[in-house]
């Protein structure tokens, strides 16, 4: 037996208490077993330690993750439901006019009002599903088009104002087929697009959008420019949060952006902004080729 | 029931272990012998010749139990005669059936299911999904039916899986033996001697026999977790930690072992997971092997009258000789230690166990285990 294997702790053992004693040969199985047995016990105190750190790190972690969660559930029922009863509320009160006015000349417009709100509250409970289609569903490899994704945003956009009027330049430099999750670039590309019509500079006669993709074999890269009002340096940090309205003018339901951040995130992309307010916004996103990955 | 044994080795060539002049009235044979003895065609002729009547099942094993002693390089031999039980053997070719589950129904199928008791199941493991397998032997056959057996061979080899009916084994074969008749009773029982440890986890991806992910991460990613810097080699320390999967809340998990890691982080086992399966990281120690052995082989006999069996037949998993290196005879001895003496008990080393997890639940294929059955005919 070569003493230097044994378990440290046996070895001191023996000199402790038999120092004086040679040791049999015929001993040597059964020291080597002890000595394997408290080398085996160590091992497992010490896989049981690093075990019970894993798992209350990961418990800290979901604690965590569940704690976000909850603010921003709180958060969202705070603010669905009050910017769910706002049109509706409004509605009501165009149905009480037209009850007691009685009178036809008006109604026309009351009916157009009574449409706005109706397509406003539309709006915003379909930003809330796609929110929680995005939170719930899982990512969808396939090989998808981003020239045919942007067409169907604007044809889908159209009955925006300003819409038909607005410039549109689009550019795609496909290097290799893209991949990726298709539902969730049309969430992308139909939040972008339609803050770009939506908040156009009045004053200009030539507005534009102008979207330059391009592909590679590792990601989409694409910067989506307007001309439009822009947003003042001290809001732009803000724009991505959950119910933040840069614009005391906006009608949005303070998703959009926040669904934009929340989808790339889930697409392991990344969207950075810059803007001058009055100039103009461009939006750069970066989405990884899923085929790569 | 009587049972008499002979062995072969290449030195003593036949000799008589126990002998109750079975030659033509044995009606089941089980020859389990090292790999390249029982693929010898001599040798089963000449078990033909000795037992004309009897369907006999051959099988290869790296290293053979007989009698509470592990034996090497020999061809171990036990001739049954079941004087009031119904015996039926069934062979399923797996490369001419679609797949496993295929195998399955086809094996019961083939069986006259409607008396039968306890079904026996040998079986090579190449290419086959062992929880589709044991789905489709189900099938056709009553739930309360248990299986027991196994897959023989190397746990890390899953080419050596042989067994035959009636002939030599070979590889490619599913083997099925029913036994029908009321003076029968077969007792079984799984050791597993394999706790538990650390957080519950889930399978996320899983293809057949290779585990991909464990919540979103590659297994390797799971093992370094838990075993970097507390292990010297966590690539070779994954086939000591197997992973236990549990279906059901109340019952034991089914134990997986490792025994391939692969470059791109995943890792084959033995047998398969299903995507959803929660997991947990096992671990165990010689003692607990020895004591697991014990309890299991006293609780096989049970049912029996008297508590004793006429044979004991034996499935054990080749990865625990891992575990128990010098204390491998010691496990079956301690099995041997209840039983009353004279007892005829043979196994096999597996690389699947087949048992049902529970009494009177769907069988299931296990790795790290001990499967007993044993039988006595009154």
């Amino acid at each position: 037996m070569d003493s230097n294997h044994l378990h440290h702790l046996l070895q001191k053992q023996i000199n402790k208490y038999a120092s004086d004693t040679p040791i049999p040969a015929g001993l040597n199985n059964l020291l080597n077993d002890i000595s394997q047995t408290y080398t085996n016990f160590e091992r497992d105190q010490e896989l049981i330690e690093r075990v019970m750190n894993v798992s209350s790190e990961e418990l800290l972690d979901a604690n965590q993750e569940l704690k976000k969660i909850n603010e921003e559930m709180d958060r969202f029922v705070y603010s669905t439901s009050h910017d769910l009863r706002a049109p509706l509320l409004s509605i009501l009160g165009l149905l009480n006019i037209i009850e007691k006015e009685n009178k036809q000349y008006d109604i026309q417009g009351y009916l157009k009002l009574l449409r706005d709100s109706t397509v406003n509250l539309d709006k915003f409970i379909s930003d809330i599903i796609d929110y929680s289609r995005n939170s719930r569903l899982d990512v969808e490899k396939k090989e998808v088009d981003i020239g045919e994704i942007i067409n169907e945003s604007f044809k889908h956009l159209n009955y925006l104002p300003g819409c038909s009027t607005l410039l549109k330049l689009v550019n795609i430099d496909a290097k290799e087929k893209f991949y990726c999750d298709e539902r969730r670039l049309t969430i992308i590309f139909n939040n972008l697009i339609s803050n770009a019509i939506k908040y156009q500079n009045a004053s200009l006669s030539d507005s534009f959008i102008n979207i330059e993709a391009m592909i590679d074999e590792k990601a989409m890269t694409v910067q989506i420019e307007d001309n439009g009002i822009g947003i003042d340096a001290t809001y732009l940090q803000k724009i991505f949060d959950m119910f933040y309205r840069a614009s005391p003018d906006s009608k949005g339901s303070g998703l959009g952006l926040y669904i934009v951040k929340e989808a790339i995130q889930k697409l392991h992309g990344s969207i950075s902004v810059e803007s001058t307010l009055g100039m103009g916004t461009r939006f750069s996103v970066v989405i990884p080729n899923l085929e790569r990955h | 029931m009587q049972v008499e044994q002979i062995k072969w080795s290449p030195k003593d060539k036949w000799q008589s272990i126990s002998d109750k002049n079975l030659s033509d009235t044995a009606n089941l044979v089980f020859a389990i012998g090292n790999f390249d003895l029982i693929q010898d065609p001599t040798r089963y002729d000449e078990l033909r010749a000795k037992y004309p009547n009897a369907d006999i099942i051959t099988c290869g094993s790296d290293g053979e139990i007989l009698n509470g002693k592990l034996v090497d390089q020999q061809i171990i031999v036990s001739a049954l005669y079941f004087e009031k039980t119904d015996i039926q053997c069934v062979q399923i070719d797996i490369n001419q059936v679609k797949d496993s589950f295929d195998a399955g129904t086809h094996l019961s199928a083939d069986l006259d299911k409607d008396f039968i008791t306890h079904l026996l199941v040998f079986s090579d493991s190449k290419n086959l999904q062992s929880s589709d397998l044991m789905t489709g032997i189900h099938i056709n056959l009553a739930k309360h039916v248990p299986v027991t057996g196994g897959l023989p061979g190397i746990y890390q080899d899953t080419d050596t899986s042989l067994v035959g009916l009636n002939g030599p084994p070979k590889k490619g074969q599913l083997i099925g033996i029913g036994f029908s008749g009321e003076n029968l009773q077969v007792g079984y029982s799984i050791a597993r001697g394999w706790t538990s440890f650390g957080a519950e986890k889930t399978i996320t991806k899983a293809e057949n026999n290779r585990l991909y992910e464990i919540d979103h991460k590659s297994a390797y990613h799971f093992y370094q977790q838990y075993l970097e810097h507390v292990v010297d080699d966590v690539d070779q320390a994954i086939s000591q930690f197997p992973l236990g999967i549990k279906r059901v809340a109340s019952d034991p998990r089914i134990v997986r072992s490792a025994i391939e890691l692969h470059p791109d982080g995943s890792i084959t086992f033995s047998s398969g997971f299903s995507i959803g399966d929660n997991i947990r990281m096992m671990k165990t120690n010689i003692s607990s092997l020895l004591s697991s052995a014990q309890e299991a082989a006293n609780h096989s006999l049970k049912p029996l009258d008297d508590q004793k069996a006429d044979f004991l037949l034996l499935v054990n998993c080749s990865g625990r000789r891992n575990v128990l290196k010098d204390w491998v005879c010691e496990e079956i001895e301690s099995v041997n230690s209840i039983l009353s003496y004279e007892t005829p008990m043979m196994g096999f080393y597996s690389h699947g166990e087949i048992s049902p997890n529970q009494p009177n639940s769907k069988s299931e294929v296990h790795n790290q285990c001990l499967v007993f059955t044993a039988f006595r005919e009154n």
